[in-house]
């Protein structure tokens, strides 16, 4: 990664010569650590897009893999081996849907065994087709849209009272704004001045039948709207880890007030027809021949890191 | 009746809330602030509502959401997961009606060890109308898993049915006294009835043991139910009178004995006769193959909207003293069978 103002050793002293050395580590450390996070959302979409001959939300699951990606193996702060930590961060997929993602990093990081993937929606499974608490490192079972907020400002409360220092961080689908409990709870959360809790949005703009948002009901401005229900708003790109982090690694945005980041992506990230189609629902095998999915995979292992 | 400032200027809405909160508010009160003393995990939420000494003694842990039921009960089950133990004072029917999703799907689904605490059963907000009426709590709440539904009948076995709520782990509804805005009507007499017994989840209480005609009741109903059974003891029909305090678990074995021990069974509730008490009844009945003479009576299958205070809108759907008596003396000279 190129460095944007490079220090000439004979203007500096001995001190900025050090903090150069250091900021130039942080530099790298930093480009590692996003390189790594790209690779992890590359591992999340594949792996994700093979559960996906069981599981129906194809599209999500692929806009919001970058998201999931730095959640889990940078923002959040979780213990595998102990779901059930005081300190930890709270995680809540507000939708339920596009648990693709999710499965597959809780697998990956030992919250379950990584052979259970292979049950996702079999018979007696705890991997459900939405998000439960049946499955180790889920906190809500979640799956009815607009709620996941609701319950992240009584969780978030709950750290303040209990005075743990984890932060509540939930991902959104888009449409599922357009739920009236969604902003009851915005405002909560706003009159509770809680900083201790983050909403991301995965702003795909494409919701059920495949229909943009904006025609269905218009959630734009969306910035705006968060921001007059007294959140502190980013808008970055959801696709970017570096974008991502600059917004999730500065948590909270500001104190005193809840964050908003709201991620633009693309619904069905990384599979030119399922991008092309905006495909919401979509279970290979059913809506789409199985020849399909192994076309989608090589695409998506074709992708640059 | 209940304001406790009979000179100070009330708005509509305030007056309501105290009229409507009455004696079982301040109970509540009291008895909410001694638990939370003892124990920190329980948190106030109220819905437009702030208990007010709860809030000068536990300001951390006091909430209150507006009006906003949806987010009230999600809420809570946030602050539930998490280990707190939410008291969410409700309205009925803006509870469950307004939030049945949240109760259902997220707060008896997570098994929330959470409390509910809910005002103004079936036709305690009269004069408002259909907005107001609550014609089907009891059928709504009976049907979500988890949950265990529990009504106190006046104050004083609200007092007693609190600490049970509170010491059960688990989500529970405790349908509270209704206090009614209807100063001076017919039939808010005081009751001359017995002293409440210890209160157990899954036991009904019987406050009155005779042999001809049982009266299954609750809540409100349970006043007009008692004053049945009083006129009939004038006229040598022996009523008891039994309080269904624990409608989920109901208190099956109550009932049959009712049936084995008298020669008609009715039951009595501020509620639409589909899907509540009556009905909870009538399937014990049948799946124990019981046939004895059986009728509800609660509030046909029908909006109220004849208004008038408290006993004016019962009588307008047959909720009184002589038509549960009437009843019961048909049931006795019929048989059961329909006239």
């Amino acid at each position: 990664m190129p460095i944007a103002n490079p220090i000439r050793a004979d203007q500096a002293g001995p001190e900025s010569i050090l903090s150069s050395v250091k900021s130039n580590a942080k530099r790298a450390e930093h480009a590692d650590l996003v390189s790594r996070l790209r690779a992890k959302a590359k591992f999340l979409r594949y792996e994700g897009l093979k559960l996906n001959s069981r599981t129906l939300h194809a599209g999500a699951a692929l806009s919001s893999a970058d998201i999931i990606a730095c959640l889990f193996y940078h923002v959040l702060r979780l213990d595998p081996k102990n779901p059930a930590w005081a300190d930890r961060d709270i995680f809540i997929n507000s939708r339920g849907h596009a648990c693709e993602p999710v499965y597959v990093a809780l697998a990956d990081l030992g919250f379950f065994p990584w052979d259970d993937l292979q049950h996702v929606e079999d018979f007696g499974s705890h991997l459900h087709g939405l998000t439960a608490t049946t499955t180790p490192g889920i906190e809500f079972s979640t799956g009815a849209l607009g709620t996941g907020l609701s319950l992240a400002v009584g969780a978030a409360l709950a750290q303040r009272v209990q005075k743990r220092p984890g932060r509540v961080v939930i991902v959104t689908g888009d449409g599922e704004l357009q739920e009236g409990l969604f902003w009851e709870a915005a405002m909560s959360a706003n009159h509770y001045q809680l900083d201790n809790l983050t909403v991301i949005v995965d702003r795909n703009g494409y919701q059920s039948n495949d229909r943009g948002t904006e025609t269905v009901m218009r959630l734009e401005p969306l910035e705006q709207r968060f921001a007059a229900f007294g959140f502190e708003t980013r808008r970055v790109d959801g696709h970017d880890p570096e974008a991502l982090l600059t917004a999730l690694e500065t948590l909270p945005l500001a104190k005193g007030k809840p964050s908003a980041v709201i991620a633009d992506t693309i619904k069905g990230k990384g599979v030119s027809f399922l991008e092309s189609g905006h495909i919401h629902c979509g279970r290979f095998g059913r809506d789409f021949e199985m020849s399909l999915l192994e076309k989608a995979l090589q695409e998506l292992e074709g992708q640059p890191v | 009746m209940n304001a406790s400032n009979p000179t100070k200027p009330l708005s509509l809405f305030r007056q309501i809330e105290e009229i409507s909160l009455g004696s079982a508010a301040s109970s509540f009160s009291e008895l909410l602030c001694e638990h939370a003393a003892r124990d920190p995990r329980i948190c106030y939420v109220g819905v437009d509502t702030m208990d007010q000494e709860f809030l000068r003694r536990f300001p951390e842990r006091a909430f209150d959401v507006g009006i906003a039921e949806q987010n009230q009960l999600g809420m809570a089950t946030g602050l539930a997961r998490m280990g707190m133990i939410p008291v969410v004072q409700a309205w009925s029917p803006f509870t469950p009606l307004r939030n049945f999703e949240q109760l259902r799907t997220y707060f008896c689904r997570h098994n929330s060890n959470g409390k509910i605490v809910s005002v103004a059963l079936g036709l305690a907000n009269c004069s408002h109308g259909t907005t107001h009426h609550d014609l089907e709590s009891i059928a709504l709440y009976r049907v979500v898993p988890n949950l265990t539904v529990l009504a106190a009948m006046d104050d004083a076995q609200f007092r007693l049915a609190f600490p049970v709520a509170m010491a059960h782990v688990g989500p529970v509804v405790l349908l509270g006294p209704p206090e009614i805005y209807a100063p001076g009507a017919e039939g808010l007499e005081p009751l001359d009835i017995p002293v409440h017994g210890d209160f157990q989840i899954g036991k009904a209480e019987w406050l009155r043991r005779g042999s001809d005609a049982a009266i299954i009741s609750v809540g409100a109903a349970l006043r007009y139910s008692w004053q049945a059974a009083e006129l009939l003891a004038t006229e040598g029909i022996k009523a008891s009178v039994i309080n269904m305090c624990s409608l989920k678990p109901l208190d099956a074995s109550a009932v049959l004995e009712a049936a084995r021990s008298h020669r008609a069974i009715i039951t009595v509730e501020e509620q639409s006769v589909i899907g509540g008490l009556g009905s909870a009844c009538a399937e014990v009945l049948a799946e124990n193959g019981v046939s004895v003479p059986f009728r509800r009576v609660g509030i046909p299958d029908q909006f109220c909207e004849n208004l008038g205070d408290w006993t004016y809108t019962r009588e307008q759907v047959g909720l009184t003293r002589s038509n549960v008596a009437q009843t019961i003396r048909e049931m006795l000279k019929t048989g059961g069978r329909s006239p």
